[in-house]
């Protein structure tokens, strides 16, 4: 949906989804839980042996860093003036490597495969009336909105640019919230057209 | 075979459709009429999107505010804005998304979606995302995922609206292939030219009704008036 996933044939495009949610998962909770610089850095650097053998360039590196640099650079800048240089490198470092990690199992599985995957969790909590299908449903539905929220934020922006206005918070995000709520009641209308 | 018997409806104070009796039979039908004419909320009505708050609705005897389920399987429904209905993030995903209730067995369903990717010429694009494809495509998506339903009447809601002229005509042939019957909601005039057809709306009624040269001549003589 996001329009993450990178065609081809690598081992880690063939690894089970299962496999790669999961040390994805457990490598983000490694460095969360010892997120110190003799552990964030080697994993950097494992991380780009493991992007070219995916098949995976710069530029996909740099579109998963793109939307994370702003935020670390502010706490980078904070973590330095509270922490110190080191603490900062570690901790700006850590979302960083997280962010990449994700990236990668994003570009190199499918987002249904990943659905299909996570929503296999809700099978065992039938007994307390979750069902699988309605998992399934609600983590694509929830998946689907990420470029809705994008286009109606990145729209208000342009609305606001093409009036002259400074594109400021306080305008942008009320309009942009008016515009996922119109859309959420033609999402509600779709649904129930298709009769679900 | 719909009918409407009375049908009224408000939304606040105003009345947006009012005393509307319609027995629609013909294969494709037109309904024409300018912005807040009450089209939008009469086509709502045919599927049950809509309760109006006076009046019926039936489809072959059904009453789609009561037995909804069954007429929405009788009576599928397009959007004007094809993206607001595309649920899923594939192509095949969303298509499929459609078959969930219908309790078809795997082979089936595999069967009808490969048919559907094939008739619309979306097979390349099944594991494509599908918020990704271009305008055109879209609308051909959700036609896909309406029509992999198999229902028997198809409510067109302004589907050429956001359209370029080469969509329009590939709506405009794709429509004419149909086997279903159509009920086509929309300001391309052109696109009624083959229709059985045509309604004409203003204000919450039904205005005029005949073939497409009459009801669209009707029309053009009563929005020239009111520019005037």
């Amino acid at each position: 949906m996001t329009g993450y996933y990178v065609e081809g044939d690598s081992w880690l495009h063939r690894l089970r989804t299962s496999t790669a949610l999961l040390s994805a998962l457990a490598v983000i909770t490694v460095l969360g839980v010892v997120p110190r610089w003799w552990l964030v850095a080697p994993v950097a650097v494992a991380l780009v042996p493991l992007y070219r053998s995916a098949g995976l360039w710069l530029r996909h590196l740099w579109r998963g860093l793109r939307t994370i640099l702003l935020l670390a650079a502010v706490l980078v800048a904070f973590q330095v003036w509270l922490q110190g240089p080191l603490r900062a490198f570690e901790i700006a470092g850590q979302l960083v490597v997280a962010v990449l990690v994700a990236n990668l199992v994003m570009m190199t599985n499918r987002v249904t495969a990943m659905v299909r995957t996570i929503s296999a969790v809700a099978v065992p909590l039938r007994r307390f009336g979750v069902r699988r299908e309605r998992a399934e449903l609600l983590l694509a539905l929830t998946i689907g909105c990420i470029p809705r929220v994008a286009a109606a934020m990145s729209g208000a922006r342009e609305a606001a640019v093409a009036r002259g206005v400074r594109p400021r918070l306080v305008t942008v995000v009320p309009a942009a919230l008016v515009t996922m709520v119109r859309e959420a009641d033609e999402i509600g209308d779709a649904m129930a057209a298709r009769g679900l | 075979m719909i009918e409407l018997r009375g049908v009224s409806h408000r939304l606040g104070q105003r009345q947006v459709l009012s005393e509307i009796d319609l027995t629609l039979g013909e294969s494709r039908i037109g309904v024409i009429g300018a912005n807040g004419s009450g089209k939008s909320t009469l086509a709502r009505t045919l599927n049950g999107l809509i309760r109006p708050d006076r009046g019926t609705v039936l489809v072959d005897g059904l009453d789609a505010a009561r037995q909804t389920q069954q007429v929405r399987r009788r009576v599928g429904f397009m959007f004007s804005d094809a993206s607001a209905q595309i649920l899923m993030p594939t192509v095949a995903e969303d298509i499929a998304l459609s078959l969930r209730d219908l309790r078809l067995d795997a082979t089936e369903r595999d069967a009808r979606l490969a048919a559907t990717l094939a008739t619309y010429g979306l097979e390349e694009y099944a594991d494509h995302p599908a918020q990704l494809l271009s305008g055109g495509q879209k609308q051909l998506l959700a036609f896909a995922a309406v029509l992999v339903r198999e229902p028997q009447v198809l409510v067109c809601d302004e589907p050429s609206t956001l359209l370029d002229l080469h969509n329009q005509l590939l709506l405009r042939r794709t429509i004419a292939g149909l086997a279903q019957q159509v009920v086509l909601l929309t300001h391309h005039l052109e696109l009624l030219d083959d229709f059985d057809r045509v309604v004409v709306m203003d204000a919450g009624r039904v205005v005029h009704d005949g073939p497409p040269p009459e009801a669209v001549a009707f029309y053009r003589a009563l929005m020239g008036e009111r520019v005037r």
